[in-house]
């Protein structure tokens, strides 16, 4: 394969795909990084290990496989929140906590499958479905080959929600991130901004999990908000740069894993790889600029 | 403890108890964050339209934890609070009430002007979903003006000292156009000359927006020059008047009671 092999509709259909995804991904991560909210988005994705493995216990494909994974992702992003509201547990604690156990539950309810299987109440359970053995490197690093053209469609359609909900609610998002508390006294509905922030979280990270893989779709909700936020102190320039800067990162990316050692390599970490460099850009741009920031 | 529980939801006992001319009303309000262990009890005060109450008392007294009732940010284990007649909870949602926080480090990174801080204060008048209306824009402004910051509207708000945020945060909340405005520690980490200039800032406000203002303390001095009223706390509410009043025994009966605990603790195993 080439670079130019790009323009094939099944390698180009990922691409858009990727570059909408990464669109509201980048807007969506300049929140994260200005309201801390990272390390819930690593909560987050791992729970997806526990909706993978879920899902491949109840022989799930197709739609059903990725709604049960989104529903554990909420699940997760749900005891977080309620967990960060209560006084008795520190949230990075929780969150640790929850992180390991999503993971636990994930492998081993897929590990059991293999030998529940001929058991009258599991074949019951599963209607006699049999899904191929799961491809944790695929979970883990993504594969674009996964990708079925609705996908894209389903991708585009949830990138302009998530682009619109941001758009809509901008003052108060903005607010809420700059200091929840005092948002709340001057009437924002803060409980709201945060569940609404983590389902479309938990929305992002399923859809780009085949693209990227769990563990690497976290590259996209930070590095492009936290290299922008290096770069300007203007909220709207640190957007536009975020923007900019993650969709350099998924085009560039993309391209590379094409253009390199005959197209033989995953896209995922070739993406994550760019963004840590821009990001490291940034770092240097930041320093080196007269101005302090 | 069983008498608290009736009385939790029912709202409209709660504004029964709210006087005509009163902006806010605490009547026999007790909080525990962990349960037997109470952080204030059976506080009740009124603080009639108009005036400036100082609440000071030691670290540990309660003050926080009675602003965030009076802000509707938690709620009373006993008792009820009513801001203008209505739950604290409704009168922020209805912009009556102006916080200013206490000053901590504004995150540095945080791309935000001054003018949009400012703008945050109308956030509620606005609503979700539309556009910020020209009057309420103009009230933004002109309490950028009033506070004397007006030339810093475009900065990083992180640029500013310390005193100059402060007039920031006073200015979001006069932009909502409140009734009552609510200042937590505004003296801390501000030089004299600070604290002086904002002493200023406060009585033209006053005097201009005719607002009724609590602040909270732990500086005397800060309170007694500005206000009409001082209440002293310590878990309980030990004296509730007029500046002139306030004697030396009060003082040591407000502060010696936190120092007799720190004391005793340390007297144990």
């Amino acid at each position: 394969m080439t670079i130019w092999d790009v323009f094939e509709p099944r390698f180009l259909a990922p691409l858009l795909a990727g570059i909408a995804l990464t669109a509201a991904c980048s807007l969506l991560s300049v929140v994260i990084v200005l309201k801390r909210l990272a390390f819930i988005g690593q909560g987050i994705t791992h729970a997806g290990f526990g909706g993978v493995g879920l899902a491949a216990f109840l022989a799930l494909s197709g739609w059903w496989r990725d709604l049960t994974i989104f529903l554990f992702c909420i699940g997760t992003a749900i005891i977080i929140a309620l967990l960060s509201r209560s006084r008795k547990v520190m949230i990075d604690t929780a969150i640790g906590i929850l992180l390991v156990a999503a993971m636990g539950i994930g492998f081993l309810l897929d590990q059991m499958r293999l030998h529940l299987r001929g058991l009258a109440w599991y074949d019951a359970l599963t209607a006699g479905r049999v899904t191929p053995p799961t491809q944790w490197d695929v979970v883990l690093f993504g594969n674009i080959l996964f990708l079925r053209s609705q996908d894209v469609w389903l991708a585009a359609g949830c990138s302009l929600l998530v682009i619109a909900a941001l758009a809509l609610l901008y003052k108060e998002i903005v607010f809420f991130a700059f200091d929840e508390t005092v948002s709340r006294v001057f009437g924002v509905r803060t409980t709201l901004l945060h569940y609404l922030l983590l389902i479309m979280i938990a929305a992002i990270i399923v859809l780009c999990m085949k693209l990227l893989g769990l563990i690497l779709v976290n590259a996209l909700l930070i590095v492009p908000g936290a290299a922008a936020l290096l770069i300007s102190r203007r909220l709207s320039t640190v957007l536009v740069a975020s923007v900019v800067l993650g969709e350099i990162g998924m085009v560039g990316g993309y391209l590379a894993a094409f253009g390199v050692m005959g197209g033989r390599l995953p896209v995922g970490p070739m993406v994550v790889l760019i963004l840590a460099l821009l990001f490291g850009a940034a770092l240097v741009w930041n320093r080196l600029r007269p101005s302090r920031g | 403890m069983a008498e608290a529980h009736c009385c939790q939801h029912d709202h409209s006992a709660e504004l029964e108890h709210h006087h005509a001319g009163d902006a806010v009303c605490v009547d026999r309000v007790c909080f525990s964050y962990v349960p037997g262990v109470r952080v204030l009890d059976d506080i009740t005060m009124h603080i009639p339209v108009g005036t400036r109450l100082g609440i000071v008392g030691p670290n540990g007294g309660g003050k926080s934890t009675l602003l965030k009732l009076i802000l509707g940010l938690i709620k009373p284990t006993e008792g009820e609070i009513s801001v203008f007649g209505r739950t604290p909870g409704e009168a922020c949602r209805a912009s009556m009430v102006g916080y200013v926080p206490q000053r901590h480090d504004v995150e540095i990174r945080f791309p935000l002007s001054v003018a949009q801080v400012v703008r945050q204060g109308i956030v509620g008048r606005t609503g979700m979903f539309r556009h910020a209306s020209a009057e309420d824009r103009d009230a933004a402004a002109q309490a950028l003006e009033q506070v004397g910051i007006a030339d810093l509207a475009n900065s990083p708000v992180g640029d500013l000292s310390g005193g100059q945020q402060q007039r920031v945060f006073l200015a979001r909340a006069l932009a909502g156009r409140p009734r009552l405005l609510v200042l937590d520690e505004p003296m801390v980490g501000i030089d004299e000359v600070g604290q002086a200039k904002f002493a200023q800032l406060m009585d033209s406000i006053h005097r201009s927006y005719r607002l009724t203002v609590l602040i909270v303390s732990h500086d005397l001095r800060a309170i007694v020059a500005g206000c009409d009223q001082v209440a002293c706390l310590n878990r309980r509410l030990h004296f509730h008047a007029a500046p002139s009043g306030l004697t030396r025994e009060v003082l040591a009966e407000v502060f010696n009671h936190n120092l007799a605990g720190i004391a005793l603790r340390d007297d144990g195993p």
